[in-house]
């Protein structure tokens, strides 16, 4: 491993690389590669929400002036792309790579129409007749978990697809004997990544075989699922992942759309092109937290949390997503839900259970942001109860320093941290002791003021071996590098991580320069191409391309280093041990002008001895923690919640790149903030999509967030080979939680469902300035206080 | 459908092409001009990111057919560098200095709508920046790059010799 005290590049704020071509306009997104004769692909969907197909006329759109071919289930005739998981209290679900009889959701492709141009595909989708019988729409989770007004995937016999329930410790002890016990009903909105960049893949057939560029996060599981279902070579399959312009999870997954897409261009013979537009993205490719929870807590007086009891029910929609399944958030979200507290009784039931609606996927976060407004409402309710102040009541519950690691009751093991130390940067920052009375200043002259606080632990790059107990067979867990050093000295790094923005080509450059001892400028990170070398692994989700690819690259460099010394030391007749690789030549340790370059010893080892691979299977998850801090104003008139201040305290181990991991929590928080007050998918009675453009599903603008403030804690992390925890989702933890306590703390008024509503917030803040004009001062501070 | 010709100047060179009515003018730039650092990200109208200049005003490229710019000029992201022989513009260098991009698919658009009111960022405060880029979306950085950058670029440009706050004046 590198010395840290003598890194030359890790930890300085070292500007991007990937930014001179995107500014340029000089980048390459999937649909900015031409290909002579390439064919367009429209998809075909379903109106309805539910519905037995009983006849698809395409006639009239084959018969369409440059229409190529209009293709239905049954003429592609593939296998459904079945999630494989051999979880406890899970069904598989197949889902089909175009709907046949039974339409399922709003959106579900049912036959994909080729043309010669986009326009006369779309053109030829609206000719497609669909003539179905609908079906009753099953909308509410809760009614379809236990009297479902239609099955979704009959033979199954309910709509519960997967169930998991535990308990560990003395609960009904807990509940029985407690000073406070409460129970309140928790809302998590339906929420969509959104990627600037929607869905898209080109497939090139050639020879049998296919050549791909997509826009994904897991080019290999892409690689893997092709060759499964369309019965060719692996080695005949390339994955090109060219500049990808956002993921944040939804990409993290194999579609139907892009098999059918491969399946189309080996059966025509000729390229082709699927680009996804808005609407599609939104109502088709995938959602997440979706989740209604029941929360029973049991608390003593002086705030110690004693037991939970929470039932969660994860509205899935009508399918897994491909390869994690439908249980992501089902087992995610109760997992973590003891959050970074102690808690000895804990109960949970969880549920995934489907709907007519879009599939739910990973977002950015997955079931943690929904674990942290949990806990975090907890808290704050058992400080309203009790009358200890909510810092206090977390104080008394946070895991200490000293215990790590700590087992959690549901068995995550918390590697590392000083939880109580972000506690105190980020009411530092925000000065909490002097807030309650700029917040009696601010009700004397009928201003809503609030502070929300929250604390989070998040798991991320986990590896093979807890993928395998979850019972998700189709995910890697593994990541590898592959490094070449050629005659000149520069090296070339590829993996198995494709970059959606995360800064990749240089984080990863500045991770090999160190540990090579090269000039980082005689790096290059190559783009993932599944092709090369043969490598395998996992993709870029869950947090894991620092500690995961960066594993595999210092594994990967290490391995050539001891190369390169010992065949120095054979080509200078001296000992490995006098040897050190810096700076592009191999030296003698104290005596630095007896030193060969590092091409030269390439150029004169025997060909391929500087080009291989390692892999890095992260042994158990590592575990980022933070706590955010946020001010609020509510304004009494709109119900309208305008953020003052929004403090992040943070640890997530080495920094390997400071501008680049403040982008990634800046990112992440205003994604978390976004979910807060604005955004919610939401689906009438029917079934059908009222959000389906950026009209209507509200992405926040710049106007809507106030600078983010960060502060960054990094205890030691003993798990990781590079030193770093995760950093691309902690963000999104905190703002649900943190904005709902604001909000609370504001209105004197629980807030219990996100994202925020206006009317809601509206005769709230009417309700409180009424109650303070009335009342004294004493009589309306904080809720929470 | 009857197609129409039209000769449109985009970045400086006439572009003649038969296009038909209904072609989008972002289409026409990606395709037809095979300038693709235009990006539509919603077709719609909302995300901005399919901005471009026309006749020196910023508009959404996928909102308008391509018709409706024939005989005018149409500047798009790649004129940016063109134009100072393939050097950045001031903007674009304050956009890579203050992390003002991402996965970089929404930042044409984002130079585009900014660029032709620098001259008057100067006099803007944060609130004002900020309502400046809203007709535009990112999704990854937060905006707060972005508004860095934009503030940066405008202090830089009506003073190339001020380099950051707190440089001589």
């Amino acid at each position: 491993m590198t010395d840290r005290e003598t890194a030359s590049y890790v930890g300085r704020p070292i500007a991007r690389r990937e930014d001179a071509a995107l500014l340029r306009g000089a980048g390459r997104f999937v649909d900015d590669l031409h290909v002579d004769g390439v064919l367009h692909l429209r998809f075909v969907r379903s109106p309805y929400a539910h519905a037995a197909v009983r006849e698809v006329r395409t006639a009239q759109a084959a018969a369409l002036d440059g229409v190529v071919a209009v293709l239905r289930a049954r003429d592609l005739d593939l296998p459904d792309l079945t999630p494989p998981l051999d979880t406890v209290g899970a069904v598989e679900i197949g889902r089909p790579i175009l709907a046949d009889r039974l339409l399922r959701f709003v959106g579900e492709p049912y036959a994909t129409v080729i043309a010669v141009d986009p326009y006369v595909a779309e053109d030829g989708a609206e000719l497609v007749e669909l003539d179905a019988t609908p079906l009753p729409a099953v909308v509410d989770p809760l009614d379809s978990a236990t009297r479902p007004p239609a099955l979704l995937h009959e033979p199954h016999p309910t709509n519960v697809l997967y169930e998991n329930k535990f308990t560990a410790g003395p609960v009904d002890e807990a509940f029985a004997d407690a000073a406070v016990v409460l129970r309140r009903r928790l809302r998590s909105p339906r929420q969509t990544a959104v990627p600037m960049e929607p869905r898209g893949i080109l497939v090139e057939p050639h020879d049998g075989g296919l050549r791909v560029h997509a826009s994904t996060q897991s080019p290999h599981m892409l690689h893997r699922a092709l060759v499964e279902h369309l019965g060719i070579a692996t080695d005949a399959v390339s994955v090109v992942c060219p500049d990808v312009g956002g993921g944040f999870g939804l990409k993290a997954h194999v579609y139907p759309e892009e098999i059918a897409t491969a399946a189309v261009a080996l059966r025509l013979g000729r390229p082709v092109k699927w680009i996804e537009d808005r609407a599609d993205n939104l109502t088709a490719a995938c959602h997440a937290r979706d989740q209604h929870l029941d929360v029973r807590l049991a608390a003593d007086s002086d705030g110690r949390l004693r037991a939970l009891d929470v039932d969660v029910v994860c509205d899935v929609g009508a399918y897994g997503v491909f390869a994690h399944g439908h249980l992501l958030e089902a087992m995610g979200t109760p997992s973590m839900i003891p959050g970074p507290y102690r808690l000895d009784a804990y109960r949970f039931r969880s549920r995934a259970v489907a709907t007519n609606k879009c599939p739910e996927g990973a977002y950015r976060g997955v079931g943690l942001p929904v674990a942290t407004f949990v806990h975090e409402r907890v808290m704050d309710l058992i400080a309203a109860a009790t009358g200890v102040d909510r810092v206090e009541v977390r104080r008394r519950n946070l895991v200490a320093a000293v215990d790590m690691p700590h087992h959690s009751i549901t068995g995550q093991r918390y590697d590392s941290g000083d939880y109580g130390a972000a506690l105190d940067a980020a009411l530092d920052a925000v000065d909490y002791p002097g807030f309650a009375a700029r917040q009696q200043e601010a009700l004397r002259d009928g201003r809503l003021l609030g502070l929300g606080i929250a604390a989070y632990v998040e798991y991320c790059a986990v590896g093979s071996a807890v993928f395998q107990r979850r019972g998700m067979r189709g995910l890697a867990g593994f990541d590898e590098a592959h490094v070449a050093l050629d005659a000149d000295g520069a090296a070339t790094v590829w993996t198995t991580l494709p970059a959606a923005g995360q800064g990749l080509a240089t984080t990863f450059a500045q991770l090999a320069a160190d540990e090579l001892g090269v000039p980082m400028e005689r790096v290059t990170v190559a783009p993932v191409d599944t092709a090369v070398a043969g490598l395998h692994g996992n993709g870029t989700f869950a947090s894991r391309s620092a500690v995961s690819g960066g594993g595999a690259i210092a594994l990967t460099c290490q391995e050539i280093v001891r190369r390169l010394r010992e065949d120095a030391a054979d080509l200078m007749e001296i000992a490995v041990d006098d040897l050190e690789v810096v700076d592009g030549r191999v030296r003698v340790i104290g005596s630095p002008g007896n030193a060969l370059e590092v091409g030269e010893v390439v150029a004169r080892a025997p060909a391929g001895r500087y080009a291989l691979s390692r892999r890095y299977d992260p042994p158990q998850a590592v575990y980022p923690y933070g706590v955010h801090a946020c001010i609020v104003e509510v304004d009494p008139t709109t119900g309208r919640v305008r953020l003052d201040r929004y403090v992040v305290a943070e640890d997530c181990g080495r920094v390997i790149n400071p501008l680049v991991a403040d982008g990634q929590v800046r990112g992440a928080v205003a994604q978390g903030l976004a979910g807060a007050l604005f955004e919610s998918f939401v689906y009438d009675a029917e079934g059908q999509p009222q959000t389906a453009s950026l009209m209507d599903y509200l992405v926040p603008t710049a106007s809507e967030f106030v600078p983010i403030e960060i502060h960054h804690l990094a205890v030691a992390v003993p798990d990781s080979p590079t030193g770093t925890k995760g950093v691309g989702e902690s963000g999104t933890l905190g703002p649900g939680a943190a904005v709902a306590n604001a909000v609370a703390d504001a209105l004197g008024s629980e807030c219990n469902t996100l994202p925020v509503g206006l009317e809601w917030a509206r005769a709230a803040a009417r309700e409180r300035l009424g109650r303070g004009r009335v009342g004294s001062l004493a009589g309306v501070s904080g809720a929470t206080t | 459908m009857t197609r129409i010709r039209i000769t449109v100047t985009i970045n400086g060179a006439v572009v003649e092409r038969a296009v038909d009515p209904r072609m989008l003018l972002s289409d026409f730039i990606r395709h037809e001009a095979r300038l693709t650092g235009t990006h539509v990200g919603c077709e719609h109208g909302v995300c901005g990111s399919c901005t471009v200049q026309v006749d020196g005003s910023p508009v959404r490229s996928c909102l308008l057919f391509a018709v409706q710019v024939d005989g005018r000029e149409v500047r798009t992201v790649e004129a940016l560098a063109a134009e100072r022989d393939g050097a950045l513009h001031p903007l674009q260098e304050a956009f890579h200095a203050e992390q003002g991009l991402q996965c970089g698919f929404c930042t044409p658009g984002f130079l585009m709508s900014v660029e032709p009111v620098l001259d008057r960022v100067e006099e803007m405060d944060d609130a004002q920046i900020r309502a400046l880029i809203s007709g535009n979306l990112c999704r990854c950085t937060g905006y707060e790059g972005i508004v860095c950058a934009v503030r940066e670029a405008a202090r830089k440009m009506a003073s190339p010799s001020r380099s950051r706050p707190g440089g001589a004046s």
